[in-house]
């Protein structure tokens, strides 16, 4: 197994913090209905659902804070369910006069729409992909992060989103829309915010927490599983961070590069 | 084996890291890294036996029967399992539904009760016994299960919507978790195997289960697992079959990839599933997976086909071996004009027109996330028995695709099949499975 992974960037998007040093200090602006995502063209932006917008927010501050090149680095996306506002309105045409469907919804409504949006908005024809493993979602796109890495010795960007459940859903635990991303690299050049030893695997499933707080909006989204992770990154400090598994949980380390 | 060379990178010499970096990128459908920088470049065309992953068993549920062996035989016959939509439709749309009934889930996981779990099961319960060896042989935290899919549980979600439309109320007793999302039927597989090891599913539309195979390849060359459960399922759902009428390419009549009068996709639904085990004793292998991006448009493949050719070449790098040495190739090839042709542009530059084509969505209809499990399981089939079918509806081929299409059953030994799954958002992989020496 490689012996580390090294975090060059971290980004963060929801409602209520713009990015990730608000959300650091507790900086809470105007609630905004969606991100610039200025990754997109504006056509693509406009025609965009928010999970879509909201990772490519992320994606484009962790290439720009990391120094990537868009069309090249690989991009991973994870979302425990994907577009779901955009299959709630799929299912809404489903029963409604003849029951035709919306060609640009449809093809908005798979759960790597974030991915080719990217993908095609860039011109990058490099690896992306795009995961689901309900609350092991953060989790899984590490894992998956990793072995990439190891194969690959380059750099890749990590980002996980959700939206907030259609009222369809209303039965579950509701949550608030957030997106965070990483970009990693398997090399410690350039500017390197914290070091990642290799993830192991505990038997015990760890305390789901609201990694923000119980107050925020997002505390239970699934992608706030990655956020004790980006604190402890940007923290600068020593720390263990345990991620939901599907059953048990990953612990990563990470230290500041210096002490690596 | 790569694992045990690379237990503790930090002590071992810097070149013993590069030479296993070079390994993996090669396992993992990645380029080798320039000569410039890594020597060992002109090592890449010696078969590595690290590399290779052998398949100790897999499994099959699909149009053609919810049985390997029952897939097999209607394959050998030429009939095809396409039949009527399950649900009412304003227009025809021939599909690919499993024929049989499906295995009921235990009492204790009847929360997870879909279509897509039952599909799950029928695929998973003749592999149960190879997997309780492998989770005794290694542990559950060191068996990975990756599978894909592109629908997940909408099949049960669309029915209950609907009845929810109606009377307003959402249903008493629909779970999100246990039967829409994702995640429900990793739950439920983990619950009858007991594989605690990463768990995800890819979901990459129509190439979700081809790249399931890359990844659960990375985790095991990774040193993270010895052993994945890897494949994909997808229910039929109506609201696909609806999505790909919104996009003018479903078909009304039975589908005819590489035809000349091609009409379009028939949607199908399956499950396949393949226990993988480092250093197994087993005939068949995961050779290699090359994975790419049209980065061109959502839905539409690019017309020059480059994204499909760069998939195919990654993959031949990574199982080491030369085009020539493909026997088979199992091509996405919906039906589509677009698509077939962007494919056979893609093939021709790579294989020529030497290599045999088919594609097994005229017998199965076009399974979605599960496809690239489905058609790799089959690519398995004509290894193991020694015969091609028919690339059903396939004749006249159209004149214009530069590719040799199969148009009557093949028979002979057929060692490596390259199997191509494509999907929206321009996502490609290719994956080549073979006998594993």
């Amino acid at each position: 197994m490689s012996a580390a992974l090294y975090v060059k960037a971290c980004a963060l998007w929801s409602p209520e913090y713009s990015d990730a040093a608000a959300w650091l200090s507790g900086r809470r602006g105007a609630v905004a209905s969606a991100p610039p995502a200025l990754l997109l063209p504006t056509r693509a932006r406009g025609r965009a659902s928010l999970i879509t917008g909201m990772l490519a927010e992320t994606v484009g501050r962790a290439a720009s804070d990391g120094g990537a090149d868009l069309s090249t680095v690989p991009v991973l996306i994870g979302s425990a369910f994907g577009e779901m506002a955009t299959t709630v309105r799929l299912l809404e045409m489903m029963g409604s006069g003849d029951g035709a469907l919306s060609p640009a919804r449809f093809q908005a409504s798979v759960h790597n729409t974030a991915a080719g949006a990217i993908s095609i908005a860039t011109a990058n024809r490099s690896f992306s992909s795009c995961l689901s493993a309900g609350d092991a979602t953060c989790s899984a796109v590490l894992i998956e992060a990793w072995a990439w890495l190891a194969a690959s010795g380059g750099e890749l960007i990590a980002a996980v989103a959700d939206e907030s459940l259609p009222p369809f859903f209303a039965s579950e635990q509701g949550f608030g829309p957030l997106a965070a991303a990483l970009m990693l690299s398997a090399e410690p050049s350039g500017r390197v915010i914290a070091r990642i030893a290799p993830p192991e695997f505990v038997a015990a499933p760890c305390a789901r927490d609201a990694p923000g707080g119980d107050a925020e909006p997002f505390a239970r989204n699934p992608a706030a599983a990655l956020l004790p992770l980006l604190r402890a990154a940007l923290s600068g400090q020593r720390s263990a961070v345990s991620l939901p598994g599907l059953s048990g949980s990953w612990r990563f380390e990470l230290t500041p590069p210096e002490a690596s | 084996m790569f694992a045990e060379a690379s237990d503790n990178p930090e002590i071992r010499p810097r070149t013993q890291a590069r030479r296993d970096r070079t390994r993996v990128r090669r396992a993992c459908g990645l380029a080798p890294l320039s000569p410039s920088r890594y020597s060992e470049r002109s090592m890449t065309r010696s078969r590595d036996p690290g590399a290779v992953l052998p398949v100790c068993d897999y499994s099959l549920c699909c149009a053609l029967g919810s049985s390997r062996d029952a897939a097999r035989e209607r394959l050998l016959s030429g009939q095809g399992g396409l039949r009527a939509a399950p649900f009412a439709l304003p227009f025809a749309a021939p599909c690919g539904v499993v024929p049989d009934s499906l295995p009921a889930l235990p009492a204790r996981l009847s929360a997870y009760d879909t279509r897509q779990s039952r599909l799950a099961l029928a695929a998973l319960e003749p592999l149960l016994p190879a997997v309780a060896r492998s989770v005794r042989r290694w542990g559950g935290a060191r068996v990975a299960l990756v599978l894909g899919s592109s629908n997940a549980g909408l099949d049960t979600t669309e029915r209950l919507y609907a009845r929810y439309r109606q009377s307003g109320v959402a249903e008493t007793g629909f779970s999100l978790h246990t039967q829409h999302a994702f995640a429900a039927v990793l739950s439920l597989v983990c619950e009858l195997t007991g594989i605690a090891g990463p768990v995800h599913f890819v979901s990459t539309a129509c190439s979700s289960s081809g790249k399931a195979f890359a990844s659960a390849a990375r985790l095991v060359h990774a040193g993270l697992v010895d052993a994945a459960l890897v494949g994909g399922v997808d229910a039929l759902c109506e609201m696909t079959v609806r999505g790909f009428r919104s996009l003018g390419v479903l078909a009304e009549q039975p589908c005819r990839p590489f035809a000349a009068a091609r009409p379009g996709i028939n949607i199908g639904e399956g499950a396949a599933l393949f226990l993988l085990e480092r250093g197994a004793d087993a005939e068949l292998a995961l050779l290699g997976t090359g994975e790419s991006a049209d980065a061109h448009h959502m839905t539409s493949p690019d017309p020059d086909g480059a994204g499909a050719e760069q998939s195919m070449r990654a993959a031949l790098e990574a199982a080491c071996v030369d085009a020539a040495e493909i026997d088979l190739i199992n091509a996405h090839g919906t039906g589509t004009v677009q698509g077939d042709a962007a494919e056979a542009a893609a093939i021709a530059r790579v294989f020529g027109a030497r290599v045999p084509v088919v594609s097994t969505k005229g017998y199965t209809g076009h399974a979605l996330g599960a496809a690239g499990a489905v058609e790799a399981a089959l690519g398995l089939i004509t290894i193991e028995h020694g015969f091609a079918p028919e690339s059903l509806g396939g004749s006249p081929v159209d004149p214009e695709l530069p590719i040799a299409v199969l148009q009557a059953r093949r028979t002979g030994a057929f060692r490596r099949v390259l199997s191509n799954s494509f999907a929206f958002g321009g996502s490609n992989v290719s994956v080549i499975l073979g006998r594993a020496a």
